[in-house]
């Protein structure tokens, strides 16, 4: 049997179809930023309401966390687009986007906020109260500043996911790099060629964002012992 | 100043506190001496509200709070944790801040004091500890020494009546021990009022106004270090001592 690698590959069509392509990355880009922003305020007040003492915090989070990590992320998005048609109420694609991204990253930045909080040490709890300050004043001064650089590196991981994750999008029309290499694909009847395409492009925005990555984590890294 | 009676703590079934009467002056030495598990520790953190006492009176000043019958209310907490200062065993640096950053932060936050004031007070502090030069340094470029005596700088920053320090020394390396001593004795000479948790025998006989021996939760007896060192009144002081490797002058 002869392997025909040409077959798997045909760099002609993928040099003419890549700048169709490429007006999808404003999508991946974008939805990123945002749903990762969102997500990160999200995750913030679910960690807190998570370690609370109060119930009737502390049970409306762990039922979000426990949804949003044990339910597939492509079910999630086609629940919140085509579910939510069914009982009339049409969200656009994008919109549906934004909101399964964001509760999606929420989720998982939850727990590792959550665990980056309680790794900070009780005598740092123990040095602020004994100067008087608030929760509140503790969380926002010395807590959280000191958690930022135990939760980067599995928080740069999670949004990594993320920005692979919007191609998930293509099934709720959401017209970003797959959908597009989709388009494509159909029409020339060489899909391969186009998803390999795609997975450099992805490759390619992936090794960018971690060189900023270290960056950061240097950054936040600079008390350290 | 301090005036405590009848204090009792308990964590869970195991009762730490049982029963202690105190009275601490201003411009007092402290030492509170004893065997682990005596109760000391978890006494000065009663004093600071670390921990709620679970019944009995502790009384800073005019600010007294009575405990068992009713959880006290944050307001009275506050007032009261505001009349003392806490210098812990491991310093408890603000890691991600640098030395002055450390000691102006209960100002400037708690007091919401004038950024410019409370820098120039927190340079005195730490002159006065002896570190004028690290004002820029993070905790993780100073030892251990230098380390508490930015703590020490810090609880001072608050202007409390009375300075609690739980252990100083103890997660010190020997030859650092000397520094963060000399420190505590010029406060002592300026009549800081203080109370010290310390296995240091000698600190005690040398700076103590009085000596307190606490063993199973209770104060089993105190008088000034003269007294307590040389001819003690309870037989559970004398065996202790007995074990201290305290030289003779």
């Amino acid at each position: 049997m002869e392997i025909q690698w040409e077959k798997l590959f045909d760099p002609q069509l993928a040099l003419e179809s890549f700048p169709f392509v490429l007006q999808g990355v404003g999508y991946t880009i974008f939805l990123s930023f945002l749903t990762m922003f969102i997500g990160l305020i999200l995750g913030l007040i679910t960690a807190i309401g998570r370690m609370s003492g109060k119930i009737g915090l502390r049970w409306p989070a762990r039922a979000y966390i426990s949804v949003i990590r044990g339910t597939p992320l492509l079910v999630q998005l086609f629940i919140l687009y085509f579910g939510l048609q069914v009982i009339g109420l049409t969200l656009t694609p994008i919109t549906a986007a934004i909101i399964g991204l964001s509760l999606n990253v929420g989720g998982y930045a939850a727990e590792t906020i959550r665990g980056a909080i309680l790794s900070i040490p009780n005598g740092q709890w123990e040095a602020a109260q004994s100067l008087n300050m608030t929760y509140w004043q503790t969380m926002r001064r010395i807590v959280i500043p000191q958690s930022v650089r135990v939760a980067l590196p599995p928080l740069a991981n999670t949004f990594l996911s993320l920005v692979k994750d919007t191609s998930l999008l293509s099934v709720i029309t959401v017209p970003e790099m797959l959908y597009r290499a989709k388009i494509i694909g159909g029409q020339s009847f060489d899909y391969m060629t186009m998803y390999l395409l795609v997975a450099m492009m992805y490759w390619v925005i992936c090794t960018v964002l971690n060189l900023f990555q270290d960056r950061l984590e240097k950054r936040y890294g600079r008390f350290a012992a | 100043m301090i005036d405590i009676r009848d204090l009792y703590k308990q964590f869970d079934e195991h009762e730490v506190l049982k029963g202690i009467d105190w009275r601490v002056e201003q411009g007092q030495v402290l030492c509170v001496i004893g065997p682990s598990g005596s109760g000391k520790s978890t006494l000065l953190r009663c004093i600071n509200l670390l921990e709620i006492p679970t019944r009995g009176e502790i009384a800073v000043d005019e600010k007294r709070i009575v405990f068992g019958n009713r959880s006290p209310k944050e307001r009275e907490i506050r007032e009261l944790r505001g009349k003392t200062g806490m210098v812990f065993q491991n310093f408890n640096l603000f890691p991600h801040k640098t030395a002055l950053e450390n000691v102006i932060e209960g100002p400037l936050v708690v007091k919401k004091a004038d950024r410019d004031r409370v820098v120039h007070r927190g340079r005195e502090l730490l002159a006065k500890v002896g570190l004028a030069d690290k004002e820029e340094a993070y905790p993780s470029q100073l030892s251990g020494g230098q380390q508490q005596r930015v703590a020490i700088a810090r609880a001072l920053a608050m202007e409390p009546e009375v300075l609690l320090f739980d252990e100083p020394t103890s997660a010190l390396d020997p030859e650092l021990i000397g520094e963060v001593l000399l420190t505590m004795k010029e406060l002592a000479k300026e009549k800081q009022t203080m109370v010290i948790v310390t296995h240091e025998m000698e600190f005690a006989r040398d700076v103590a106004d009085q000596v307190v021996f606490m063993d199973e939760g209770k104060i089993v007896e105190a008088g000034p270090p003269s007294q307590i060192f040389s001819s003690p009144n309870r037989e559970r002081t004398r065996r202790f001592l007995s074990k201290m490797p305290v030289e003779k002058k």
